[in-house]
């Protein structure tokens, strides 16, 4: 990883988006995302976490509103947020090899031939792909192009991580092990991480802290803080009281939000 | 399946041809007729014209302008495209007049530019690129505006520069397109290239057929005929092979696997 820096905070303030004329996707939503924090967004599918996401890595303009990182304002994709898109299979070049498709954001930022093809193949090692570098993304099953681009976005060496839904199509076992690597690159390299997920037991071993979105337009209906400390176990954790305290208050908030007539 | 398959492919494709040339072989030889000469006069003179005769000379100077005007015509076809494919703006403006340029029947321009650019090779270079600009632009075109979003997203999100993005995202994504575009360039460069060799030349192949046609030397005007056939022939093989290997990534169910989860609005 060619991480130097401590990742700076993120800001969101006061964010609101609506695509073209239509109603806003969401309004007013604040959130502050801390160096080495890992903050889960969970919401009803098409609440508008996708959209949130892409306003966040600047890939598109809120209607009002702003995201900053420390205090520089982002108004177009910064170089320190690496991406997973949701759509990974597509967010994929055909044409390139797992090995290029993970290199070619270090071969943008002008890192020479073996240097980049040595970080990414240390990046797909980590996601466990380190024998696939040389397939095609059709020659890959949906969750090892999954994992590709995670590996894209670890490779790329951004101090923050933004992933939209980034285990959806993985097996329950590699499932496990990558929401480790998640906590073990914050741990070692200090990352901060902004996970966009359905799975609530996954929002809860991650982070330090859960957003949770609901109505429409959207808001943060609540902001949870999970404390299970830095150090978690597949197994242990997921026993614990407080595991399923933040469990069931995720739950019991997002049914209260969906349901019709909430607040303003 | 990979080295073998082409191979096989072309063979099972050539009995009916070889049929074909033997049933002229017997007709032509059994009933020869001024105008149908005996097939295997037609191949001797075809292999004498490649040994020691001019044909060789003839193949080899209008191959040589055929590919330079392709090479040009490609050249211009995939920059204008890259940029009227890029800037919205741009196509909005230069469309119109490309549509009207391109229906325009290139062999008219060829007094023109015989008259421009004299008799040697120049003028078949020129009515080539000319013919060959407009398919592989129109195809760069479409090829870089069908440009999937998500490819995009990825380019922003991980600040790609302009020119790497050109190289290794909108061109290879446009690729398919622009080798279909090449491929039928290829085929209106082999007929404006022979009209125009038959107007106004002193040299290559349709000349030598339209040469030995007037002084009555059917058994040449027949080698030429067939060793253009053949040329075309080859050339479209080639074209296919190229296809193949540079759409290699291209082979597999690229659209498997990409269905979205989650039903949305
Ligand atoms: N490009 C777009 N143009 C117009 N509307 C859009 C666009 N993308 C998303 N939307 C709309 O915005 C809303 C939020 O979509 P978004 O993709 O952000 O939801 P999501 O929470 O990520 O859903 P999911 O969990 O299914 O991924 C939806 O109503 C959707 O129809
Ligand atoms: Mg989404």
């Amino acid at each position: 990883m060619t991480t130097t820096a401590a990742p700076p905070t993120l800001h969101v303030d006061g964010l609101t988006m609506a695509y073209g004329a239509s109603a806003p996707v969401f309004a007013d939503v604040e959130l502050t995302v801390a160096g080495g924090e890992i903050v889960c967004i969970v919401g009803p599918s098409g609440v508008g976490k996708t959209t949130l996401l892409r306003c966040l890595s600047g890939l598109l303009q809120p209607r009002a509103g702003e995201v900053r990182l420390d205090e520089a304002r982002v108004s177009g994709p910064p170089r320190e947020i690496g991406l997973v898109f949701q759509d990974y299979s597509r967010s994929l070049m055909p044409w390139m090899t797992a090995l290029d498709n993970v290199a070619f954001p270090l071969q943008g930022r002008g890192v020479g031939r073996s240097e980049r093809d040595a970080l990414a193949d240390a990046a797909l090692a980590q996601v466990g792909l380190g024998h696939a570098a040389s397939r095609y993304p059709w020659q890959l099953s949906g969750g090892m192009q999954q994992r590709v681009a995670i590996a894209r976005a670890l490779a790329y060496g951004a101090p923050i991580l933004i992933m939209d839904e980034p285990f959806a199509s993985v097996d329950a076992q590699t499932r496990l092990e990558l929401e480790d690597l998640v906590l073990e690159l914050r741990r070692t390299l200090g990352l901060s991480v902004v996970i966009v997920t359905h799975d609530v037991d996954e929002a809860v071993y991650l982070s330090d802290r859960i957003v949770v979105l609901a109505q429409s337009p959207a808001r943060v209906v609540e902001v949870l803080d999970v404390e299970l400390g830095a150090a978690r176990d597949q197994l242990a954790t997921r026993a614990t009281a407080e595991f399923s305290r933040v469990r069931t208050a995720v739950l019991t908030h997002i049914r209260e939000g969906t349901r019709p007539a909430g607040g303003s | 399946m990979r080295r073998a398959h082409p191979v096989r492919r072309v063979l099972g494709e050539l009995w009916l041809v070889a049929l074909l040339v033997a049933v002229l072989l017997v007709a032509t030889a059994l009933a020869p007729s001024l105008y149908f000469p005996p097939l295997g006069e037609v191949l001797a003179a075809i292999a004498r014209g490649f040994v020691d005769g001019p044909l060789l000379g003839h193949l080899a100077y209008s191959l040589g302008n055929l590919l330079a005007g392709l090479a040009i015509g490609a050249v211009a076809g995939v920059s204008i495209g890259l940029l009227l494919g890029m800037s919205e703006l741009a196509h909005r403006v230069v469309d119109p007049a490309l549509q009207l340029l391109r229906a325009t029947p290139k062999v008219a321009l060829i007094p023109l530019l015989v008259a421009l650019l004299g008799l040697g090779a120049e003028p078949k270079i020129a009515i080539v690129a000319l013919a060959a600009v407009w398919p592989i632009l129109l195809n760069t075109v479409d090829g870089v505006r069908g440009l999937e979003a998500n490819a995009v997203d990825v380019a922003r999100a991980f600040q790609i520069p302009l020119g790497l993005r050109i190289r290794r995202v909108i061109l290879p994504a446009a690729l398919p397109q622009i080798l279909a575009g090449v491929a039928i360039a290829l085929s209106l460069g082999v007929t404006v290239l022979v009209v125009s060799e038959m107007y106004a030349a002193t040299q290559g192949i349709g000349f030598s057929v339209l040469q030995s046609g007037r002084s009555f030397d059917i058994v040449g005007t027949w080698a030429g005929t067939i060793v253009l056939g053949v040329v075309g022939y080859l050339l479209n093989l080639a074209m296919l092979a190229v296809e193949r290997r540079a759409l290699h990534w291209h082979h597999g169910p690229l659209d498997g696997s990409t269905e979205e989860r989650g039903a949305r609005g």
